[in-house]
C-alpha cells in the first residue's frame, strides 16, 4: 500500500513535469503574443515590457527561469495583460468558486443518478428502468449549453424564481449546479446501471438468492460494491473537470470561476497563466485519480494484491 | 446439475445438425432480435444517408435572404430560415456531414492508434507494458480542451497552408475543402489523447487472451509475435473496440459542439451541429426552430449511437445467456 | 429510492423558497441609486496609465476625473472638471489651468498641480512602458522623453506655476486640445498615494488595489468592491467636489461577455443598462418593446483594410472600384442595425465636412475596374478577405463577396482566423483585405487621420502617400480651428480617393436601458458623465 502511493507520487511529479514542458512548447507555439493589441503599442514600449516580463529571453531560459520559480517558490508567474496580478492570485480567487460548483453539482449527480442507475438495474427492462434510462440518455445527448439557457430561461425568465445568471446569493448556486449535476448523473445513471447488471447476472447472485438472501440484502450487500466500481472510475476525472470549471456553465450562467480564466488565458496569450492553470489541474486530476484507485482497492479486495 | 442420470428414453432426437456458426453470426444474430438496437442501426444509416447525399437536392445554405429572416417551417422552407435567411434543413444536411465526418474520423484516428498501442503493451508484458502504461497514466492528466484549444491554434496556420496546397493540386471548391482542413486540429488533437481509453481497454483485452490456450498454441507451431498479436488476438478483441467506438463518437460530437460554442470548431458561414445548436439555444427565445431542428437531428444520432452500442455489447458478449 | 424522493422534493422546496423573491436586482438598484450595467468584458486594471480599452474608460470615467468634464448631453462640449477655467494663448499653443482650490481626492488630501504634473511624468517614463503613452504627445519634448532621447522631464512641457494652476505647452496650436483632456490618459493620479506602493515608474505596483483602504481616486465615485469576473462596484466620493449634485449612490459594472446572456439578464430585470444587443434582438426589441431600445450613432467606422504592398491592390483604380462596387445600405440592412452609410471616413462631427465621395455606383467601378486591366474581372488574382471569427464580421463578408461578384465579376474568399492570429496576421501585412474598425478616442477628426500616416502603428497597410503625411503636418500648425478643418479635410479627400482601406459604415450603439434611468442621452463618444445620472420611479 505503502509502495504503491510511493510510486504514484513519483509518477505524478513526473507527470507534472512533462505537462509543465508540453504546455510550454505549445504555447509559445500559437500565433502572436502577448502583447498583440488592436490600437498597435509602439514599439520602444512593447520592448520595454518584453524586457520587463523576460519574455526577451531565449526560450530555454525562460524555461529554466520559470520551473525554478514553480518548484523553489511557488510562484507561477504573472499576467502580462494585467499589470501586478500574480497567477496565484488568480487560482486563490476563482478556484473556490468553481470547487463549490463542483461540490454541488457532484452532490446532485451522486444523489440523482445512482440510486436511479441502480433501481433501474434491479428493474431491468420494466417501464421504470425504461423512463430512467430515457431521461438519463436527455442528460447525455443535449450539450450543456442548450440544457443551461433553457433552465435559465425557464426558471429564471418565463417563471421568474431565479437569476438567469450571476453568483452572487445561495439562489444563484442553483441552476448552473443542476444544469452540470444532472449531465454528469445521468453518466452515472448509465454507469452504474451498466455495472450493476454485470454483476446481477453473475451466478453468485443466484447462488444468493437461491439461498433466499432477501432482494434488498442482494443489492446492498452482495451487489453494489461490485456493481459501482465503472461509476466510481467516471467520478475521479469527472470530479477533477467539474472543479476545475466548466467553461461553458460558466460563460452562460457569468461565474467568476476558473474555466473562464483558462480560455480567456488562451485568448489573451497569458503564457504563465495557462501554464499555473495546467499545472494546477494536472494536480487536481493525480489526486483525484489516486483517490479513485484507493476508493477501488478498499471496495475490491482483488486488487489489492494486484499492485 | 448433476448429469447421472442417463437421458430419457423418449427424448427425440434432434435430426437436422445445427449449423455451425461464427462469432459473428452468432452476434449478429442475437442484435437483430434486439430491436431497439437494429432500429437505431437503420436510423444511423438512414441520418448518414441524408447528410452526405441530401445536400445535393437541398437549396444552398449560404445565401443570405434578409427579408425571410427567423422564419417558421413552410414550404418554402421546410425547416424555417435562420437569424439570415440562410435555410435551416440544408444548413442541418451540411451540418451533419461535419459533424459526422468529425465523429467518426476522429474516432477511427483515436482508435487505430490505441488498438495497435494497447495490443503491444498487453502483449509485451513486463517492462515494456508498464512503461507504456506510465505514458498513458500521464497523458490522462493532461485537460483535454485546453489541448484541443491549444492544438488548433498551432496547428491553424499549417492547416490554412495545407488547404491551399488540397486546392491547388485538386482542384475541389474551397468550400468543401476548407471545412474539413480546419477541423484538421481537432482530429490531431482527439487522436493525440482520444486513444489513452481503448488502449486501456485493448490491453486488459490482450492480457486476458494471451493465456488462452489457442495463443499457446500458435506460439509452439513458432508463429511471428506480430502475427499472432494481429492475425489472432486483434480480431478476438474487436468486439469490445467497436462497442467503445460506438459510445465514443458520441463524446467526439459533443466536443465538437463545445469547441463551436467557443468559436473554435466549423468556422461561419459553415455549419455543424454544433454550431447550429449554439446559434439555437442562443436565439431559443426568439426562434425555437433554430434550436430544435439541429438539436433533434444531434440528439437522436447520439442516441441511436448509445443504443447500437449497447446492443452490440449485449450482442458480442458470450456470457450474455444462450440460457 | 425514498432517499431520491426526498432530495427531489427538498429541491422543489429550494426553488419555490426562493421563487418567494419579488424585488430584481434592478428593482433594488433603483430603490438603492445604485447603476448596474453589462460592461462586456473583465476590466484589465484601473490605472489610467496601464488601460487601453473602451470598456476599462467606462469605469475610469466613474473613477478619475481629468482638468474637463464631458457635457452629458452635448457632443464637444468640455465643462469644467477638476480645473475651474482652461486658458489657451493665442496660438492655442500654452494652455494655462486653473484647478478649483477645494479639489481633494478620496482619502481627504488635497488635490494640487503637482498630482497632475506627477501623473504626466509617470505616463510618460520609458520603464512604465504606457501603453497609451503616444495619448500625450501633443505636449512638446514628450515624445522624446518617452523615447528616451532625454532623461529630463523639465524639457516636457509641463510646468507647476503654483499649488492650483498648471500650465501645459504643447508642440503645436492645438485649438481642440479640450477634446483631448477628457481622455482618462490625461486624468491625475494620487501622487502620495502611488509613491507609498513604489516608484513613479514602477510597473505593477498595488496602488489600484490596496491592502488596507480603498484606492484613491478623485471623480465622482470611488471604488468600493471588485471580484474578477463578477462584478466591479464603486460608490459615490463624498470629497468629489460636485458630490451633492450627484445623484445615485453608485455604479456596478458587470462583465458579461456573452451578448445573449446580457439581453437575458436585461429581460430578467438584472441590469439597468446592456453593453450592446445581438443584431435579431434589436428587431425583437424594435417590433415588441421600442421604449427599452437605444440606436445612437458612436464615432467610430467599419472598413477592409487593403494590403497595399501587394498587387493588384497596389493600383489605387482597383480599390477605388472594389470601394464604388459595394452596396453599403444592403449590408447595414441584412447585419447592421441602427449602422449609416459612410461616404467618407472620419464620421459626421459639428464642424468637420468631409467630402462626399464614396457611392454606391457599380457601373463606375465597372470602368475603372477596365482601365485598371482587369475588364470583367479577367485577370484579376484570387483575394482573401481575412476576418476575426465574428458572426457579424462573416456574414458582411459574404454580402461584400456576392457584391463583388456581381459587379466585378472577381472571385474573393474568406479567411477566419482567431482573434490574436488574426491581429497578428494583419500586423504583420500578411493578407489581401482584413475586416477592421477604429473607435474615435475624441472627438477630433484626427484621431480618424492620424493612423494612415506612413510609419504609424495603426496603419497596416503599407500606404505611404507623401502629400497625406505633409498636410496632416500642416494641420498641427494650424492655431484656427476652422482653417484646421479645412487642411484635414483636404488630407482626407486624398484618403477616400485613394481609398487603402474601404470604409463600409459609420457604427451605431445599440443597446437596451431601464426607462426609470434619466440623465442619459446620446453621445457619439458614448462617455456618459454618470453623475448626471438619476433615477425616476
Amino acid at each position: 500500500m505503502f509502495r504503491l502511493l510511493a510510486s504514484r507520487l513519483i509518477q505524478g511529479v513526473f507527470t507534472l513535469l512533462l505537462l509543465f514542458t508540453l504546455t510550454f512548447v505549445l504555447v509559445r507555439l500559437m500565433p502572436g503574443n502577448p502583447y498583440v493589441t488592436e490600437k498597435a503599442i509602439p514599439a520602444h514600449v512593447l520592448e520595454m515590457r518584453k524586457k520587463e516580463a523576460g519574455l526577451g529571453e531565449p526560450q530555454i531560459v525562460q524555461y529554466g527561469i520559470y520551473l525554478r520559480n514553480v518548484v523553489l517558490n511557488q510562484d507561477l508567474g504573472i499576467l502580462f495583460k494585467k499589470d501586478g496580478v500574480r497567477v496565484t492570485e488568480v487560482i486563490k480567487s476563482s478556484f473556490p468558486v468553481s470547487l463549490t460548483l463542483g461540490l454541488l453539482s457532484m452532490g446532485i449527480a451522486l444523489i440523482v443518478g445512482i440510486p436511479a442507475g441502480v433501481v433501474a438495474a434491479v428493474r431491468k427492462n420494466s417501464l421504470v428502468d425504461y423512463s430512467l434510462m430515457s431521461g438519463a440518455m436527455i442528460g447525455i445527448c443535449l450539450p450543456s449549453f442548450v440544457i443551461g439557457p433553457f433552465l435559465a430561461v425557464t426558471f429564471g425568465l418565463h417563471l421568474g424564481w431565479l437569476n438567469v445568471a450571476g453568483w452572487n446569493t445561495w439562489s444563484d448556486w442553483v441552476l448552473p449546479a443542476l444544469t452540470l449535476g444532472l449531465i454528469n448523473a445521468a453518466y452515472l445513471a448509465r454507469l452504474s446501471r451498466g455495472g450493476m447488471l454485470e454483476i446481477l447476472t453473475q451466478d453468485f447472485i443466484r447462488t444468493a438468492r437461491a439461498k433466499g438472501v432477501p432482494g434488498h440484502r442482494v443489492i446492498t450487500r452482495h451487489t453494489l460494491r461490485g456493481g459501482l466500481l465503472p461509476a466510481i472510475t467516471f467520478l475521479g476525472p469527472a470530479f477533477a473537470g467539474m472543479i476545475s470549471g466548466s467553461f461553458v456553465i460558466e460563460t452562460i450562467f457569468q461565474i467568476p470561476g476558473m474555466g473562464q480564466h483558462f480560455v480567456n488565458a488562451i485568448t489573451d496569450r497569458e503564457y504563465d497563466l495557462i501554464q499555473g492553470l495546467v499545472l494546477f489541474y494536472g494536480i487536481l486530476i493525480l489526486a483525484a485519480n489516486m483517490a479513485v484507485d484507493l476508493l477501488q482497492i478498499a471496495i475490491n479486495p482483488r486488487l489489492r494484491n494486484a499492485s | 446439475m448433476l448429469r447421472e442420470h442417463p437421458m430419457p428414453a423418449t427424448a427425440e432426437v434432434p435430426t437436422e445438425v445445427e449449423k455451425g456458426t461464427s462469432l459473428w453470426r452468432d452476434a449478429w444474430h442475437r442484435l437483430s432480435k434486439n430491436r431497439a438496437a437494429m432500429f437505431s442501426f437503420w436510423l444511423l444509416i438512414a441520418i448518414v444517408l441524408l447528410s452526405f447525399v441530401g445536400p445535393l437536392f437541398a437549396q444552398s445554405p449560404t445565401v443570405i435572404n434578409m427579408k425571410n429572416d427567423s422564419a417558421s417551417p413552410s414550404w418554402d422552407h421546410w425547416f424555417g430560415t435562420d437569424q439570415l435567411g440562410r435555410d435551416l434543413l440544408s444548413r442541418v444536411l451540411y451540418g451533419g456531414r461535419i459533424s459526422l465526418l468529425v465523429g467518426l474520423v476522429a474516432t477511427g484516428v483515436a482508435v487505430n492508434i490505441g488498438v495497435v498501442y494497447g495490443a503491444i503493451a498487453g502483449y509485451a508484458g513486463g517492462r515494456i507494458d508498464a512503461a507504456m502504461m506510465r505514458l498513458v497514466d500521464m497523458l490522462f492528466a493532461l485537460p483535454f480542451l485546453v489541448l484541443v484549444m491549444l492544438f488548433s491554434m498551432v496547428v491553424s496556420d499549417p492547416a490554412a497552408k495545407l488547404t491551399e496546397w488540397v486546392i491547388e493540386t485538386t482542384g475541389w471548391q474551397r468550400d468543401s475543402v476548407s471545412p474539413i482542413t480546419t477541423l484538421v486540429p481537432l482530429f490531431i488533437a482527439i487522436g493525440f489523447i482520444g486513444w489513452l481509453t481503448i488502449a486501456r481497454i485493448v490491453r486488459s483485452q490482450v492480457m486476458s487472451f494471451k493465456k488462452q490456450e489457442f495463443v499457446e498454441a500458435a506460439v509452439s507451431l513458432g508463429l511471428s509475435r506480430t502475427r499472432i498479436l494481429f492475425r489472432h488476438i486483434v480480431p478476438n478483441i474487436i468486439g469490445p473496440v467497436i462497442v467503445y467506438t460506438t459510445l465514443a463518437v458520441p463524446g467526439v460530437m459533443l466536443l465538437e459542439a463545445v469547441l463551436s460554442f467557443l468559436g473554435l470548431g466549423v468556422k461561419p458561414p459553415n455549419s455543424s451541429w454544433g454550431s447550429l445548436i449554439k446559434e439555437g439555444a442562443d436565439r431559443m427565445e426568439t426562434n425555437v426552430w433554430l434550436l430544435l431542428f439541429p438539436s433533434l437531428f444531434f440528439s437522436t444520432t447520439l442516441l441511436a449511437l448509445n443504443f447500437l452500442g449497447d446492443g452490440l455489447r449485449d450482442a458480442l458478449d458470450p456470457k450474455a445467456s444462450k440460457d | 429510492m425514498i432517499f431520491t424522493t426526498r432530495i427531489v422534493c427538498l429541491l422543489v422546496a429550494t426553488l419555490a423558497l426562493a421563487a418567494c423573491r419579488k424585488e430584481t436586482n434592478a428593482d433594488r438598484g433603483t430603490r438603492e441609486g445604485v447603476f448596474i450595467v453589462g460592461n462586456s468584458n473583465e476590466p484589465k486594471g484601473l490605472d489610467p496609465h496601464q488601460v487601453t480599452g473602451v470598456l476599462e474608460s467606462n469605469i475610469l470615467r466613474a473613477l478619475f476625473e481629468g482638468l474637463v468634464t464631458g457635457d452629458g448631453e452635448v457632443d464637444g462640449q468640455m465643462n469644467p472638471g477638476a480645473a475651474l477655467r482652461l486658458e489657451p494663448d493665442e496660438t492655442a499653443t500654452v494652455w494655462t489651468a486653473y484647478l478649483r482650490p477645494d479639489g481633494k481626492w478620496s482619502d481627504g488630501a488635497e488635490l494640487t498641480a503637482h498630482d497632475f504634473a506627477f501623473a504626466y511624468e509617470r505616463i510618460l517614463s520609458p520603464k512604465l512602458a504606457a501603453k497609451y503613452a503616444d495619448m500625450l504627445y501633443f505636449l512638446r519634448g514628450a515624445e522624446e522623453f518617452n523615447k528616451e532621447k532625454t532623461k529630463d522631464f523639465s524639457t516636457v512641457g509641463v510646468e507647476v506655476i503654483d499649488k492650483h494652476t498648471l500650465r501645459l505647452t504643447l508642440r503645436g496650436p492645438t485649438p481642440y486640445f479640450p477634446q483631448l483632456l477628457q481622455h482618462y490618459t490625461w486624468a491625475p493620479v494620487p501622487r502620495h498615494a502611488v509613491l507609498k506602493a513604489g516608484k513613479i515608474d514602477q510597473i505593477g505596483t498595488n496602488w489600484t488595489k490596496p491592502k488596507a483602504g480603498v484606492m484613491v481616486s478623485n471623480g465622482p465615485f470611488r471604488l468600493k468592491s471588485w471580484r474578477v469576473n463578477d462584478h466591479l462596484e464603486v460608490e459615490r466620493n463624498p470629497h468629489y467636489w460636485d458630490a451633492k449634485n450627484v445623484s445615485i449612490n453608485g455604479v456596478r459594472f458587470l462583465p458579461i461577455s456573452n451578448s445573449y446572456t446580457e439581453s437575458r439578464m436585461f429581460r430578467a430585470g438584472q441590469l439597468h443598462a446592456t453593453y450592446g444587443l445581438p443584431p435579431e434582438m434589436v428587431k425583437y426589441f424594435k417590433a415588441n418593446e421600442p421604449k427599452l431600445l437605444r440606436q445612437e450613432p458612436y464615432v467610430g467606422v467599419l472598413f477592409y483594410r487593403c494590403n497595399v504592398t501587394r498587387k493588384p491592390l497596389n493600383d489605387p483604380r482597383v480599390r477605388r472600384a472594389l470601394s464604388l462596387a459595394i452596396d453599403q445600405q444592403a449590408i447595414i440592412d441584412s447585419v447592421l442595425p441602427g449602422y449609416t452609410k459612410s461616404y467618407a471616413m472620419v464620421p459626421p462631427m459639428a464642424g468637420y465636412h468631409p467630402p462626399q465621395v464614396l457611392k454606391f455606383d457599380p457601373a463606375a467601378a465597372k470602368a475603372l475596374m477596365a482601365e485598371a486591366g482587369f475588364a470583367g474581372g479577367k485577370g484579376f488574382p484570387r483575394l482573401k478577405i481575412l476576418l476575426a471569427s465574428k458572426e457579424t464580421a462573416a456574414t458582411m463578408a459574404q454580402a461584400v463577396q456576392s457584391m463583388w461578384r456581381e459587379h466585378l465579376g472577381i472571385e474573393v474568399e474568406i479567411e477566419n482566423k482567431e482573434w490574436t492570429a488574426y491581429l497578428d496576421a494583419m500586423q504583420r501585412l500578411e493578407y489581401d483585405f482584413a475586416a477592421s474598425g477604429w473607435i474615435g478616442d475624441y472627438l477630433d477628426p484626427l484621431t480618424f487621420l492620424e493612423m494612415w500616416m506612413p510609419g504609424n502603428g495603426n496603419n497596416n497597410t503599407g500606404w505611404d502617400n507623401k502629400e497625406f503625411a505633409a498636410l496632416i503636418e500642416e494641420s498641427f500648425k494650424e492655431a484656427d480651428a476652422a482653417a484646421r478643418f479645412r487642411t484635414l479635410e483636404k488630407a482626407e479627400k486624398i484618403l477616400v480617393d485613394e481609398v487603402p482601406a474601404l470604409p463600409l459604415a459609420w457604427y451605431s450603439r445599440n443597446y437596451l436601458l431601464d426607462p426609470r434611468v434619466k440623465g442619459w442621452s446620446p453621445l457619439l463618444l458614448d462617455n456618459h458623465p454618470y453623475q448626471k445620472v438619476r433615477f425616476e420611479r
